[in-house]
């Protein structure tokens, strides 16, 4: 979910399969055949290795910070180190014993490729949400932030629109929202949260996931109830770990027993002090409010695609209203509840 | 008055300050909560502010002791306040008001100190860190990813982070002395039956648990324990007064005393080297000042020792939720509490009668055992932890698999359990910063009933090296 990921001029040529094959032969030293997947602006190849091993390949943009592409390697080598067990994809080393390595072509500018493990289940969002996935989802969530919280990396203090701690910038945005009853709510939650943001400042920070939407979870291939995968640490930031919950719960937010068997299953294993549940719904709030003015702001600058990128608008803008319609002290009061 | 003046004087220092009417205790109450207010949100060490109380103990004038009107915290356990829950950390005992004060709570109002919150400890106190379900983990001030230790890491924190010069705090494996040197400050456990638990319970643990407090400067510690050792008609046993108050051993001559060092982890595993150099610069610095140092292997049996303390502790945690089963006519679920509670629980309920004499009895033999090698000498000094603050979540109370949590905790504190056993006093001094600026604390224990010596030798130590201008770089 890049809000920069402009459909610019391809200035290379796509490479094909039977390139990238060669590509990973050369470079990895595994064997194998190469299927393309669709991506939207990177290449993407499934590897099935000779040898019955199957990886994703990444070639990325060239286009795209070389910053940012390492950002996310070291996220997944720290997180491999700190909790071996949490399924993410696993970085391949190079013949060479590098973390990434140089897909190039005569006349062409080098890209960045990258090879990770590849994660076999399906995405969630394919799946009906049930009471034991909402809690898997708590409870992954909760493990990858103890696991992100020594990560601090240079980077990681970057501009980013999905930002939480900056979400009154998104303000001249609002106008984009068509919809006029939408459009209050979410001003109403930007609102909320500008009162707040003196508090969430005070919460100590760390590197988070901030992204954990059902389209970036995958359940495990042999076990449909479990989570078996976590993928794109694209939208990484250094926040308050109590926005990353925000934002997992923020796609179950329109029955708060659902929201709060994620946040339990969250507080079993990283339990939250005081100060953060007292923000927990304000934030909601503010990732719903982000989401539907990002992706009105973005359908406009790029009509041919607004389908897709309006996909989650329905769903957040009923959480929107759900939350808007609870009596604020009671539903603080089942939160706090809930976490006894 | 601004934060930037209260956070340099102790609280013997602001009680002058009152008595000379520079500052009132309502103002001194709210630069108190102002730096609360600001920190609290990211160390989290104050778990329930009971700022009406406090103001209304102002309005209605507080007593003329010797420290009064300043500000002070309460550890969320053992120290019960009348109207308020006392949590120990644990969801059972949330919401259940204390019906009377502690004694130790009375003798703190009457000095004059103005309580105005209750700081966060692991569920009973069971754990080395301060990470409980219930109120969320307590982030050490000198780095907000690593432990402010425990179970007294509410109140070091709160006093690292400039909230207050000092706290009360608890110790039944090393729960004063562990945040202590996690946090950079100063923490004395006294000796066995210094403290009185009265009127709620006899003892805690079997008596290897005492109260008392973390504070900055040694003579707060001093002026604390004079306040709190009060010894109260039906306690089981108490310590002899002390010829002087603690308060007139600060800045006495120690004399030159026979000082064993040793830099070894006691009861598992081994000091990592900041710890290792830590001790020799301390037994070094103690050289200097004129001790006979030598370096010794203390006698005794340290891994049968630890047993023995987990007997008398699980079974004191199955009769403390038992009792409130009891009380309320329901059995305790295994939801209700963390993994380790549960554990202890489990393990106390199948605790003999015979099996929880046999602890006591080893655990009466070691002090007899430690009582010997204090015929040689006056202090013991070793270091107070195993290794310099770990991440938060290294000792996860709450984890479903506590397979080899015993060895992850005694790694990290190998060393402070002996001296509850002893039943000897034993400090924490703030006397070396790692290179990546984490405190590391040397503990000095004495014998029993020894508080003097150790206050003597603290203050000598703390005039050779101040620790008083050591902050943590804590920006809101």
């Amino acid at each position: 979910m890049k809000a920069t990921a402009a459909a610019s001029d391809t200035q290379t040529a796509s490479a094909d399969s039977d390139e990238a094959a060669r590509f990973v032969h050369r470079a990895y030293g595994i064997c194998g055949s190469a299927r393309t997947i669709a991506c939207e602006r990177d290449q993407i190849f499934h590897i099935a290795s000779a040898d019955g091993r199957e990886f994703l390949l990444k070639i990325f943009h060239s286009d795209e910070s070389p910053d940012a592409i390492r950002l996310e390697t070291a996220a997944l080598l720290h997180i491999a180190a700190r909790d071996p067990v949490l399924p993410v994809q696993h970085v391949i080393r190079t013949v060479a014993g590098a973390t990434e390595a140089i897909f190039a072509r005569v006349g062409e500018p080098p890209r960045i490729a990258k090879l990770l493990s590849y994660l076999p289940g399906a995405l969630l969002a394919s799946v009906p949400a049930t009471s034991p996935l909402r809690r898997q989802i708590g409870t992954m969530l909760a493990r990858l932030d103890i696991a992100l919280a020594g990560f601090a990396p240079e980077g990681i203090e970057r501009e980013l629109i999905w930002d939480m701690q900056r979400a009154t910038a998104l303000r001249p945005l609002l106008e984009h929202i068509d919809n006029a009853e939408l459009r209050a709510l979410a001003a109403a939650a930007l609102e909320m949260f500008e009162q707040e943001k003196r508090r969430l400042d005070l919460l100590p920070k760390q590197a988070i996931h901030n992204d954990f939407n059902p389209y970036n979870i995958l359940t495990d291939a042999r076990a449909p109830e479990r989570i078996g995968g976590i993928i794109d640490f694209g939208d990484m930031v250094r926040a308050p770990r109590i926005c990353d919950l925000a934002v997992a719960a923020s796609y179950h937010a329109t029955d708060l027993s659902h929201l709060l068997e994620l946040v339990c299953a969250y507080h079993a294993v990283n339990a939250l002090t005081v100060d953060e549940r007292a923000l927990l719904f304000t934030l909601i709030r503010t990732r719903l409010a982000m989401s539907v003015t990002i992706s009105g702001w973005r359908a406009k600058l790029y009509p041919e695609n607004a389908a897709y990128i309006l996909r989650n608008t329905p769903s957040a803008r009923a959480g929107l209203v759900y939350l808007a319609g609870l009596e604020p002290e009671a539903a603080q009061n089942a939160l706090n509840e809930a976490l006894r | 008055m601004r934060f930037e003046e209260y956070q340099d004087y102790d609280a013997v220092g602001l009680a002058q300050l009152v008595a000379n009417r520079d500052v009132t205790a309502s103002e001194l109450l709210d630069v108190a909560l102002a730096r609360m207010e600001k920190v609290n949100p990211s160390v989290n060490a104050v778990v329930r502010v009971l700022e009406d109380e406090a103001r209304a103990a102002i309005a209605a004038g507080l007593p003329q002791g010797p420290l009064c009107g300043v500000p002070f915290l309460l550890k969320d356990i053992s120290a019960h306040m009348k109207g308020v829950p006392t949590s120990a950390g644990s969801r059972v005992f949330a919401n259940i008001k204390a019906d009377t004060d502690s004694t130790l709570v009375t003798a703190y109002k009457n000095a004059g100190l103005a309580i105005f919150g209750k700081t966060n400890t692991p569920e009973f106190g069971l754990a080395a860190t301060t990470e409980p379900q219930l109120w969320g983990p307590t982030r050490n001030p000198w780095d907000l990813e690593r432990t402010a230790g425990g179970s007294s890491g509410g109140a070091a924190a709160a006093v690292a982070a400039g909230i207050v010069p000092a706290a009360q705090a608890s110790d039944g494996g090393g729960s004063i002395r562990i945040p202590s040197s996690c946090c950079g400050l100063f923490g004395m456990k006294p000796s066995r039956g210094r403290v009185s638990f009265a009127p709620h319970v006899g003892e805690g643990w079997g008596g290897l648990s005492q109260l008392h407090a973390i504070t900055r400067s040694v003579r707060d510690s001093a002026v604390l324990l004079d306040i709190a050792s009060q010894p109260q008609p039906g306690d089981p046993y108490w310590q002899a007064p002390p010829v002087r108050p603690f308060a007139e051993e600060v800045g006495r001559d120690p004399g030159q005393l026979r000082i064993g060092f040793t830099t070894a982890a006691l009861i598992w595993g081994q000091l990592q080297p900041p710890c290792v150099a830590a001790v020799q610069d301390a037994a070094a610095l103690c050289e200097s000042l004129g001790h006979a140092v030598e370096e010794v292997t203390p006698p005794g049996n340290f891994q049968m020792m630890a047993m023995a303390v987990n007997v008398a502790v699980s079974a004191s945690i199955a009769w403390t939720l038992d009792r409130e089963a009891e009380r309320r006519g329901r059995p305790i679920a295994q939801d209700e509490v963390e993994t380790l509670t549960w554990a202890n629980y489990q393990e106390g309920k199948k605790a003999t009668g015979h099996a929880y004499v046999s602890a006591i009895q080893n655990i009466h033999a070691f002090g007899r055992t430690m009582a010997k090698l204090f015929e040689k000498y006056d202090v013991l000094l070793l270091s107070t932890l195993g290794r310099v603050p770990p991440p938060l979540g290294y000792m996860n109370t709450n984890a479903a698999d506590l397979s080899n949590y015993g060895e992850r905790l005694y790694t990290f504190m190998p060393n402070t359990q002996p001296f509850n056993v002893s039943g000897q006093p034993a400090m924490s001094v703030p006397l070396s910063w790692s290179e990546e600026g984490l405190p590391i604390g040397i503990q000095f224990a004495a014998r029993a009933g020894d508080e003097a010596t150790l206050y003597r030798l603290a203050a000598q130590l703390e005039q050779a090296r101040p620790w008083k201008h050591r902050r943590p770089a804590l920006t809101a």
